[in-house]
């Protein structure tokens, strides 16, 4: 069957959601969906249409075990190292070029040139992290000065975000608080940002940051819209 | 961004707090419907736990281009239970079943939204029922076709033909 006409995709589209499409055709328009943006359109606007009827279904409890079952899938299998919670494992492999840092800037030895003269005790950063991927490929350290508000986003190498795209800094408070932007990463090089007076408080309550990949300028939402690829442990020194 | 959303961008930043509130807040919705579907406790169970570990997952995919995230979440439980059915079905087939289901409960349906509704409600009677059988319980044209008595090639005209006038009627509305 040829996909090519609009008119067909969106019949196709209306009976998936139905969920009269069946057997092959199903599996095949389901497969084709992935690649295909016309397809999402067409699903998406009859999921639209239809799914209010689920409004009429009475909501159930379903017993307790079902949320233990997930609980144990999502800590037990080979994505646990992505979790912040669980830090052990994540940052164990990040851990050896952290001491280092965390050494290095306690001796107040600046890995690169200051960006302006800085006095010895403003020299030293409160907070220090590396963000890596989740198979520790670091990408940048981040010094947060809380005298100053201050932080500098060093790039340990080039990374580019891809056309039309930004690297996005949140901080990631505790307790279930909603991440918060710091401010677009550099590609290379090194970025100096300023947290304001409201983020200067919630990094009282941060123990984690994180990059995301954004549409250029940032964040259209003033929340990570995009996929999360380099987090790190935020540790004060 | 409603509450479902922000959970869910918190939860693409692995956030366990945020993930518990979501199931919390969404899991008796979204399990009503895999009951609804499945009519079977076990499979709409593990077809809740399966999607829930999909939302943990597949958090950071989800954007609001990809319409609500209520809807998002109900596409991950709704397809993955007429999978389920679908490899399953056979056991399903019994008269009695039959009898239940071919009355008079898919036409009242008061909490619709008010447009769909209005829509749904243009259409023939039987045409109706269709449709309504075939989203609230996964039913194939086949399936369908035997429920009501009908032809399966009429089955197939009059789920499309609806399917077109319910399209058209929401376009205008």
């Amino acid at each position: 069957m040829k996909y090519d006409s609009p008119e067909l995709i969106d019949k196709l589209a209306a009976e998936y959601v139905l969920g009269t499409l069946h057997g092959k055709a199903r599996t095949r328009f389901e497969r084709l969906s992935l690649s295909n943006s016309l397809i999402q359109d067409r699903i998406l606007y009859w999921e639209t249409q239809l799914f209010p009827l689920h409004d009429s279904v009475k909501p159930m409890m379903p017993s307790a075990q079902v949320w233990e079952n997930i609980v144990s899938r999502i800590s037990t299998s080979r994505h646990k190292a992505e979790s912040f919670w669980e830090k052990i494992g994540t940052w164990r492999a990040v851990s050896f070029a952290m001491s280092l840092v965390i050494i290095l800037t306690v001796m107040n030895v600046n890995l690169l040139k200051p960006i302006a003269p800085l006095t010895p005790e403003s020299a030293i950063a409160q907070y220090v992290t590396v963000l890596a991927t989740k198979d520790s490929q670091a990408a940048w350290i981040v010094r947060l000065y809380t005298d100053s508000g201050k932080v500098t986003a060093q790039a340990l190498k080039t990374t580019k975000p891809g056309l039309q795209k930004a690297f996005e800094l949140w901080m990631l408070p505790g307790g279930g608080a909603s991440p918060q932007s710091v401010g677009l990463m550099p590609s290379s090089g090194e970025k100096e940002l300023v947290l304001s007076d409201p983020l200067m408080k919630v990094l009282l309550n941060t123990n984690a940051l994180a990059v995301s990949l954004e549409p250029a300028g940032g964040s259209p939402t003033g929340l990570p819209t995009g996929p999360v690829l380099y987090t790190g442990a935020l540790n004060s020194i | 961004m409603d509450e479902l959303e922000s959970l869910l961008a918190k939860i693409a930043l692995r956030d366990r707090a945020a993930f518990e509130k979501l199931y919390a807040i969404s899991s008796p919705n979204l399990y009503g419907v895999a009951f609804k579907m499945l009519k079977r406790k076990d499979w709409a169970e593990d077809t809740l736990q399966e999607a829930f570990v999909k939302i943990w997952y597949n958090a950071s995919q989800y954007h609001q281009q990809k319409g609500s995230a209520l809807t998002w979440m109900m596409s991950i439980v709704r397809y993955r239970a007429i999978d389920t059915l679908r490899s399953n079905r056979v056991e399903f087939t019994s008269d009695s079943l039959l009898e239940d289901l071919v009355d008079d409960k898919y036409l009242s349906v008061e909490q619709m939204e008010q447009d769909l509704d209005k829509c749904i409600d243009e259409l023939k009677e039987k045409q109706k029922k269709s449709i309504l059988m075939a989203f609230y319980e996964g039913y194939t044209h086949q399936e369908l076709s035997k429920k009501l008595a009908v032809p399966l090639g009429t089955m197939k005209s009059w789920i499309r033909r609806s399917l077109d006038k319910l399209k058209r009627c929401l376009d205008e509305v």
